[in-house]
């Protein structure tokens, strides 16, 4: 939800409505609630404006829906401004534009040393405190894959990263490494130690993608594959928010078909509800990760097919969880 | 306490003062409680102001010294309405209906 702060001037004919029935001013209120908005605050005002009111829709759509219904009902000229709340906003400005990585040294051997000491710091403590209980199904379908492989997921929560890497085998996990926007895991110049670029480099595996970046992010996830690496990836590109999974993007197509390199498809259940979308608190709650059949492609294979194909096999799971529940 | 709705615009001298010194807004709200006032709520807007202030002070008099004192500093432009939240202001209205032999009242 956003904060959006409207200020209005009435016409003179929503003066005269205010004047023969002062209920109509609250009747402002009942319109916008009618839009999925709702009203935080309202103020009648002395001045260059006749009332300021504070509300909370769904997007600046749905806020300019309930702007509109005001205008037509109260015949008032509104002026609707897109609010942050001032601690965020703080926040925004003190960070840097400046992204840091990626960082290739992440790849050698003292630093996968240094991640596999800090394995339980960084996942395992926390996939036994909210993973429970935690279960994986598909396990023997890539027990044999020992090459480079890309792992996809569906992405629903911030958590999805440690479901899916407690569901590798650790000759997979060992060596894996994970695509994260730059803008929010890679920026320069914050305080924390585990918000730094190299922290996320060298204990979360991470590698930066810049949004937007085209054809060039893919360089380094190239790179990777070349050296033997694994990569895992979510082809949503980002969180979910709605009940389907939202299209799939090319990259992890792209680079399976250019790499030949297997795709190991896992979907997860239950993560949502552990940290539901909007809220810091977590519960713990059971997770499933259910491992599908590794997608090998023929090398004919074009990229929007490969991508399909990748979408069909997670969307049947999908399809099943929604429909019957987890069954696992 | 009164209402007041704050809408501020920064100038180019504030806007370079914020870039540099981000915690100078935490310092502002101090500042305007040291004065008597109290900041209720409190947003950064995109559109034609850059914050919306909601501020509780006791008098208009209050009020016009915050906005002077901040004013002052050549950081921002203030536009300071009054106001009363909007069922406090119903109430008025109803208790204080219209007079009837009000001539503006007719039809014409």
């Amino acid at each position: 939800m956003g904060t959006y702060v409207l200020l209005l001037k009435y016409h003179s004919s929503g003066l005269v409505e205010a004047k023969k029935d002062p209920k109509f001013l609250l009747g402002v209120n009942e319109s916008i609630e009618r839009w999925e908005a709702k009203v935080l605050d309202s103020f009648h005002l002395l001045g260059e404006y006749d009332q300021c009111t504070i509300i909370e829709a769904p997007d600046n759509f749905k806020a300019y829906r309930a702007t509109l219904a005001q205008e037509l009902s109260t015949t008032a000229q509104t002026e609707i401004l897109p609010a942050i709340d001032l601690p965020l906003f703080e926040r925004l400005i003190s960070q840097s534009l400046k992204t840091g990585g990626p960082h290739t040294w992440q790849i050698q051997g003292w630093a996968r040393w240094a991640r596999r000491m800090m394995r339980w710091y960084a996942f395992t403590r926390w996939e036994k405190e909210y993973f429970q209980p935690f279960n994986v199904t598909g396990q023997e379908k890539i027990q044999n894959i020992d090459g480079p492989c890309i792992v996809v997921g569906n992405h629903a929560s911030h958590l999805d990263q440690y479901a899916l890497l407690a569901a590798l085998p650790e000759h997979i996990r060992s060596n894996i490494y994970f695509g994260a926007a730059a803008d929010r895991w890679f920026l320069k110049g914050r305080k924390e130690i585990t918000l730094q670029p190299w922290y996320q480099s060298l204990v979360m595996g991470l590698y930066p993608i810049q949004r937007g970046g085209g054809s060039k992010t893919l360089d380094y996830p190239k790179w990777l594959l070349d050296q033997g690496c694994n990569l895992m990836l979510f082809p949503e590109g980002t969180r979910s928010r709605g009940k389907q999974l939202a299209k799939f993007k090319h990259g992890v197509s792209i680079l399976a078909l250019e790499k030949k390199v297997p795709v190991i498809p896992i979907y997860m259940t239950g993560l949502k509800a552990i940290r539901p979308p909007g809220t810091k608190e977590m519960v713990p709650g059971p997770v499933t990760s259910h491992i599908l059949d590794p997608i090998f492609f023929d090398y004919y294979t074009e990229v929007p097919e490969a991508t399909n194909t990748i979408f069909q096999a997670m969307n049947a799971k999908h399809q099943r969880v929604l429909e019957h529940g987890d069954d696992s | 306490m009164a209402t007041y709705i704050m809408l501020s615009t920064l100038t180019d001298e504030g806007r370079k003062t914020l870039k540099e010194r981000p915690d100078r807004l935490k310092s502002v709200n101090k500042e305007v409680e040291e004065m008597g006032a109290r900041v209720r709520a409190q947003y950064a807007v995109l559109g034609g102001y850059d914050f919306v202030n909601v501020i509780d002070a006791p008098s208009n008099e209050v009020m016009a010294r915050i906005s002077m004192e901040l004013g002052s500093r050549g950081t921002i432009k203030i536009t300071t309405l009054p106001g009363m939240p909007i069922e406090e202001f119903l109430n008025n209205m109803l208790a204080n209906p219209p007079r009837k032999d009000n001539s503006d009242d007719s039809d014409d």
